[in-house]
């Protein structure tokens, strides 16, 4: 615990500038917070927990979930209301879509809420670059905060070399399947692997993989995930540099590898049309018409919220290597959810410093190990085997590719997620993927 | 009734009422269009507030290159030059046509039918009434998932039907097909909307007198005779409306098609609206969803004021 020790004696590590800037928004805000407020700042001695006396309210939004997305927050608030008793906590959970409208119309009409829910990437830069989401580079830098957090998940929270959130929750996407209608089969390492396991089920008159793919990125984990292994981790920040091109040989590549599994029969009757929000996509799992299912670490937490001792019967096995590919085997395809972003324009900025602090401490990791999540806080330690193993596939990855959709810029991740559905219903061509997506990275390089 | 003479000018008060009758008053009168204005001004500042100062906006919007943040780059009409040539908001549009057409050639017709057939007060007919007007009591939302579950294709209704009646030929993905999402929503749309055109018209027959039909049964005239020589003549006006109705309504459609298909698959069942979403607020496009939303307006205007024009003058005629 030297990490709080050190931490009380500073309560908040904002730089100076950081501090006058939100003391005078503060001042001319509500006039509720104190120019003296650094000085007025007290230690809670109980708990460790950072304290302030600023007044007001903090408003947090976060989405809606079972598990951790909104126990997250409300464990967070709880730990902090002995140290901050003039504060008031307004959290609240929004579903996944209409939380990222609200918040676009929130901050666009100049009134955001003070914390709010982020996957970085993308739309955190386009924030950031806007100046509406705090610099909280300094304060991480205090009191060994940074440490505490895998080095590469908090730098998907980085926009032009400074930090603007903290990651709580690591997700990546692996193959999940049911050990009950596959046996201990032996997991495929290869792509060739992979079409012969697929093959081989629709034999046995099953759905080999189900998927939902009416939000269009189910289906775009796969475009993801072959570019991944035919291009590279840095490819996309190439593309967005202009130094590489989405009309190329790989990504014509793994376009012909989508439509590949299609033609093996590998998915659903109709998947375009099948649901995932309302759990279209999993009923087949349920069924046990369909073995398997290409999804996010989250799938367990989230059948487990539907369905009884279902969960228990999954395993999974990473995503396939392919044949000369140029990216490194190992990478896998993630990002982190929850993270968490601070306003530009918070009235109470110790508070929401602190309360990203608190929501990423050793009570917050415990909360994530314990609903058998992969923890953006280092030194977890994870009881359940296949975390264990998750967490390792993690740690051993060569680099972790953030979902598309949330690194682009959010024009191009609409883009790719259309190309991808497109490639699955087989109505664009390989080629004409490589080139629709081409066109919509150059007309926003400006081209 | 000693106030009746206070009508015709209600904000003056009785006694200066009667005064002016009986000699030139001096006092100030509210002049008839203040009076008339004061009246609607309350309802008039909410429709300048929440309809025409949004469409105002919307049009200075669909000047910029806007992701919703910021200011975004004032660039004329630039928006609208993308719109005209993008081939995506041509096949919304299309699609928006079919919903028109459909909507109008199946609402209606049937509309009539059962607002007739519910009017000769058959046995149980307040039942039946109750019963066709129930869809139009449900939320959207919760139509949407309903039938999302009857055209499931491994646990839908329609397919399970189907295979009873040993039709397993016609079974297919209702929304994950490009070819039948479109048909499956438009049928949805009739579902709930045809209720609504049926209370319409069940109104609307009420206003014709019995004599009518009592004079052409005398006359020897078959049930279809004078549905065709009264009912729907005397019925004319209420049809257009239920027309424009529903010609503005499918138009401007939105929400059963966001939540059965959200446009997809593959934008087989993008509207006009869906399509302005989508870029407004998934690809944050909030200038171009504007531009899309002002050519949608334009074309709703243009459909809706040619339909009453046309209308007028063949009546004139």
């Amino acid at each position: 615990m030297t990490d709080y020790s050190r931490r009380l004696r500073h309560p908040f590590g904002l730089s100076p500038r950081l501090s006058r800037r939100s003391v005078v928004r503060g001042a001319a805000g509500l006039g509720l917070a104190s120019p003296f407020a650094g000085q007025l700042l007290r230690a809670s001695a109980q708990d460790g927990t950072p304290a302030s006396d600023e007044q007001g309210t903090l408003s947090v939004w976060s989405l809606t979930g079972a598990g951790l997305n909104e126990a997250l927050p409300s464990g967070a608030a709880e730990r902090m209301a002995d140290s901050h008793p003039n504060i008031e906590f307004d959290l609240q959970a929004l579903q996944n879509d209409p939380f990222k409208t609200r918040l676009r119309t929130a901050i666009g009409s100049d009134s955001p809420p003070d914390i709010w829910h982020t996957w970085g990437g993308g739309v955190l830069a386009e924030y950031a670059r806007e100046g509406v989401v705090l610099d909280i580079t300094d304060a991480l830098d205090e009191g060994g905060w940074k440490d505490r957090f895998a080095q590469g998940l908090l730098d998907l929270m980085k926009v032009d070399d400074r930090y603007y959130g903290v990651p709580i929750v690591a997700n990546t996407v692996v193959f999940w399947y049911n050990t009950e209608l596959l046996g201990d089969i032996t997991a495929p390492t290869t792509w060739d692997e992979l079409i012969q396991l697929v093959t081989d089920i629709k034999a046995d008159g099953l759905v080999p993989i189900t998927l939902g793919n009416q939000t269009k990125w189910p289906g775009a984990f796969y475009l993801n995930y072959l570019v991944l292994r035919t291009k590279g981790a840095a490819f996309l920040e190439q593309v967005m540099a202009g130094e590489a091109s989405f009309d190329d040989p790989g990504v014509v590549r793994a376009g012909e590898m989508m439509q590949e599994l299609v033609d093996a029969g590998a998915f659903p009757d109709g998947f375009n049309g099948i649901d995932i929000d309302t759990g279209g996509s999993r009923r087949l799992l349920y069924g046990e018409q369909a073995a398997m299912e290409l999804m996010g670490t989250w799938l367990p937490g989230t059948i487990a919220s539907e369905i009884d001792g279902f969960a228990e019967k999954l395993s999974f096995f990473p995503f396939p290597e392919i044949d000369d590919g140029e990216g490194d085997p190992s990478s896998v395809l993630g990002g982190v959810s929850p993270a968490y972003a601070i306003s530009a324009a918070t009235e109470v900025p110790e508070t929401a410093v602190n309360f990203l602090r608190t929501i990423t401490d050793d009570a917050a990791r415990d909360q994530v190990v314990a609903e058998n999540r992969l923890s953006a806080m280092v030194g977890a330690t994870y009881e359940d085997e296949a975390t264990s193993q998750l967490a390792t596939l993690l740690e051993e990855a060569a680099s972790v590719q953030l979902f598309w959709d949330q690194y682009l810029p959010p024009e191009l991740g609409q883009a790719q997620l259309d190309v991808s559905q497109g490639l699955l219903s087989k109505s664009i061509t390989p080629e004409e993927a490589a080139v629709q997506l081409e066109e919509s990275a150059a007309s926003l390089r400006g081209e | 009734m000693a106030r009746s003479t206070a009508v015709p000018h209600p904000l003056g008060s009785e006694t200066a009422s009667s005064s002016a009758m009986s000699q030139p008053s001096r006092e100030f009168r509210f002049p008839q269009w203040l009076i008339a204005l004061l009246f609607i001004a309350p309802a008039l500042a909410v429709y300048l507030l929440y309809v025409v100062y949004p469409i105002f906006q919307s049009f200075l919007y669909s000047l910029r290159d806007w992701s919703g943040i910021g200011e975004g780059t004032f660039i004329g009409l630039d928006n609208y030059r993308e719109a005209l040539t993008d081939g995506t908001f041509w096949g919304a549009f299309r699609n928006n046509v079919i919903l028109v057409i459909a909507s109008i050639l199946i609402q209606l017709p049937v509309a009539l039918l059962l607002a007739v057939l519910l009017s000769s007060r058959f046995r149980g007919w307040r039942f039946f009434r109750t019963i066709y007007f129930l869809p139009l009591l449900l939320s959207t939302v919760a139509i949407g998932l309903v039938w999302i579950n009857v055209f499931d294709p491994v646990f839908g209704l329609l397919n399970g039907v189907l295979d009873v009646l040993g039709l397993e030929s016609l079974q297919r993905s209702w929304l994950g097909n490009e070819a039948t999402a479109l048909p499956a929503i438009i049928a949805v749309v009739c579902w709930q909307y045809i209720p609504f055109y049926m209370i319409l018209f069940i109104a609307g027959l009420t206003t014709i007198p019995e004599e009518y039909y009592e004079a052409a049964k005398l006359d020897g005239a078959s049930g279809w005779d004078a549905f065709w020589g009264i009912t729907l003549p005397l019925m004319r006006g209420i049809i257009r409306t239920g027309a424009i109705l529903s010609l503005i309504g499918s138009l401007k459609f939105f929400d059963l098609v966001w939540v059965m298909t959200r446009g997809g698959p593959n934008r087989s069942t993008d509207l006009m609206a869906t399509y302005m979403y989508e870029r407004a607020f998934a690809s944050f496009r909030m200038g171009y969803g504007s531009a899309i939303a002002m050519l949608l307006f334009v074309f709703a205007f243009i459909a809706a004021g040619s339909t009453i024009l046309i209308d007028q003058r063949r009546a004139n005629r």
